[in-house]
């Protein structure tokens, strides 16, 4: 079982209802009954997703009320945005950076 | 089939939910880059970001021998990437397997099973590395997120993720 932040988030987006969950916390705070009201779905089942999410770091849940609003939190996408922004940069920079290494070696290979 | 990427390019699929396929040609015989792929006096010369410092403290290239490359910003001592694992098949100049992590970023990636087929045609080289992710919540997690809408994060991008080679 994957520990890293970027496995944990991974792994809560994985799942379409959970995505839907963020993509509602977007638009403002919302309780478990108002997030379970869109999905086929038991409160205790959307608790569980909340669970996951929140573990993940991606959502807060209020401590004061019992119905403890949940809230997004936009670190951790923000991270594995940034994350996959260098990974691609890191092989693009590479890649082209081969294309023209190999040219300077068969260039000093021809001339001898 | 579809047709081989021109050089320059890099094309990338994902076949299965847990694999993901990237290929390119170089213009260049399939020893050289497989060198260029393998000993550590050419890939300091290619790996990394530009400017980068790259070091090959561990390059054991034959089955169940170990690699790390350590990426440096700059001439610093500040270490951005690094990428390590473990080789399991080794056939000089056309395969190799290993499995692979990746850090950068205060991160992580989950071990990968990895392979790298360089294979000759017409004089280029074309290159295939796959990528097998540990299970299926993991690759779709790098793959799908970015189809979430309604994110002002740039979302969007985590499709190009692990897939990333396509600009």
């Amino acid at each position: 079982m994957a520990t890293d932040q970027l496995s944990i988030t991974f792994s809560a987006l994985a799942d379409p209802t959970r995505r839907a969950i963020l993509a509602r916390l977007t638009r403002g705070e919302a309780t478990v009954k108002e997030l379970a009201a869109p999905f086929a779905m038991s409160g205790p089942a959307v608790s569980k997703h909340l669970r996951v999410l929140e573990r993940a770091g991606l959502i807060t849940r209020g401590r004061e009320a019992q119905w403890r609003p949940c809230k997004l939190e936009a670190t951790p996408l923000k991270e594995v945005a940034q994350w996959a922004d260098d990974y691609r940069r890191f092989w693009d920079t590479s890649f082209s950076q081969l294309d023209a290494y190999l040219d300077e070696l068969q260039t000093k290979e021809n001339s001898k | 089939m579809t047709p081989a990427p021109a050089v320059g390019t890099t094309d990338y699929q994902w076949p299965t939910d847990t694999e993901f396929v990237y290929t390119r040609v170089f213009d260049a015989p399939a020893k050289l880059v497989y060198d260029a792929w393998t000993k550590p006096e050419h890939m300091v010369n290619w790996l990394g970001f530009e400017g980068d410092t790259m070091k090959v403290p561990v390059m054991d290239v034959r089955p169940g021998g170990d690699f790390r490359w350590e990426f440096y910003r700059g001439d610093s001592d500040e270490l951005q990437v690094v990428i390590y694992g473990t080789y399991s098949e080794v056939r000089e100049p056309e395969f190799l397997a290993n499995t692979e992590i990746m850090e950068f970023g205060g991160m992580t990636t989950p071990s990968t099973d990895c392979t790298l087929t360089f294979s000759s045609e017409d004089g280029k080289t074309k290159v295939t590395g796959t990528v097998v992710y540990p299970d299926a919540e993991s690759a779709k997690g790098a793959r799908e997120s970015g189809m979430t809408t309604g994110m002002d994060v740039g979302f969007d991008r985590l499709d190009a993720l692990f897939a990333g080679r396509k600009s």
